[in-house]
């Protein structure tokens, strides 16, 4: 009885340790996974957010892109290719939080494909982005073009995907 | 209930009828046990049933067959917006059965179930053109191959005359539409779907 309470333990201790270590140490897919729900926390807000939190968490969500970001829109309504700089992004995050009284994103069912080196990667989602008061909702399906620098997985493109042709 | 107090009330009337004192407690035992035993072995075998390892057994084996089901047949959704109006109504409980195309291939007048990039949010839609056909509409009607169709479904008359950008199909496109055609086109998600964005057929 003794033997099996000590393998017990033993087995929970080791189970225990995995987990430490992965949690501490995750493999890209979940990096990513992890990174792109972050930033999603970061653009989402509440109507009674302060001054300073409003330019911290704007400062913050640029973080999660290179310096240089590609950008194509693709939709019946808009189409456009351009390039925005990290300012830009801050900018544009500012922007949204005076427009709205608070938004709601969320990044759903991130489809992953890690480049042969793995330190690349291309990342197919669906976008909710939803304002509560104002009941708008937007679904779009993205992608994402990540590349790992400095152990930070950064959002170097970013495209519209047509869901219907 | 408390089992002494249980024993204590049968116990007294017995002792009274009876009149034997080696009796008494033996009587009053026996029914205090039974009136216990009764009281649980009817909410046991309610709860638990009468075996307990194969109660145990048969609650594994349907929540294994629940959560299969969930993942790989029957999707429960639920309708959000008006474009299905007035056959589906917002916030409606669907399912989609995700096999109905194992064996074959989704037919014209098929309520869809379209993927984004994972089936967390989907887009419910008809199929009415279908691979190959060219598709158009023309004063309200909708043209397939240059032939107007019948659509039952359609219950508001539209005025939609115009000619989508993908409006040839191509061999593994469908194209699918909302029954709401009494909102502007403009503002109608539709168009042609890849079969492997089509998850299952809508089935209520």
């Amino acid at each position: 009885m003794k033997i099996v309470v000590r393998v017990l333990l033993l087995a929970a201790l080791v189970g225990g340790g995995i987990w430490l270590w992965m949690y501490f140490h995750p493999g890209p897919e979940k990096a990513i996974r992890r990174r792109l729900a972050d930033m999603a926390e970061q653009v989402s807000f509440n109507s009674g957010e302060g001054m300073v939190a409003k330019t911290v968490r704007s400062e913050k969500l640029a973080s999660y892109f290179a310096p240089e970001v590609s950008l194509t829109i693709d939709l019946p309504e808009i189409s456009s290719h351009e390039s925005m700089s990290r300012a830009e992004i801050s900018r544009f995050a500012l922007l949204l939080r005076s427009s709205f009284r608070s938004l709601k994103v969320q990044c759903l069912d991130p489809v992953l494909t890690l480049g042969a080196d793995r330190k690349s990667a291309n990342v197919e989602l669906t976008i909710r982005a939803e304002t509560v008061g104002d009941k708008y909702l937007v679904v779009q399906e993205m992608r994402f073009t990540m590349k790992e620098v400095d152990g930070e997985w950064l959002i170097l493109r970013v495209e519209t995907v047509k869901t219907l042709n | 209930m408390d089992p002494a107090n249980l024993r204590l009330r049968g116990a007294a009337p017995e002792s009274r009828l009876c009149g034997r004192r080696g009796l008494v407690p033996a009587v009053a035992r026996m029914q205090s046990e039974s009136v216990q035993t009764g009281n649980f072995s009817w909410v046991r075998t309610i709860i638990i049933g009468r075996n307990p390892r194969l109660t145990a057994v048969r609650l594994v084996v349907v929540v294994v067959a629940i959560l299969l089901l969930r993942a790989y047949v029957l999707l429960p959704i639920q309708v959000d917006g008006p474009s299905m109006l007035p056959n589906y109504r917002e916030r409606s409980i669907n399912v989609v059965n995700r096999l109905a195309y194992l064996n074959r291939e989704p037919q014209r007048g098929d309520v869809v179930a379209i993927r984004f990039s994972g089936t967390s949010i989907m887009l419910m839609k008809r199929v009415v053109g279908m691979p190959g056909e060219t598709v158009e509409f023309v004063n309200g009607k909708l043209v397939i191959n240059g032939r107007p169709m019948d659509e039952p479904y359609v219950k508001n008359e539209c005025t939609w005359d115009f000619r989508p950008p993908h409006w040839q199909l191509g061999d593994d496109e469908y194209y699918v539409v909302g029954d709401n055609r009494a909102m502007p086109y403009e503002d109608h998600k539709q168009g042609a779907a890849k079969r492997e964005r089509i998850v299952g057929k809508v089935m209520l």
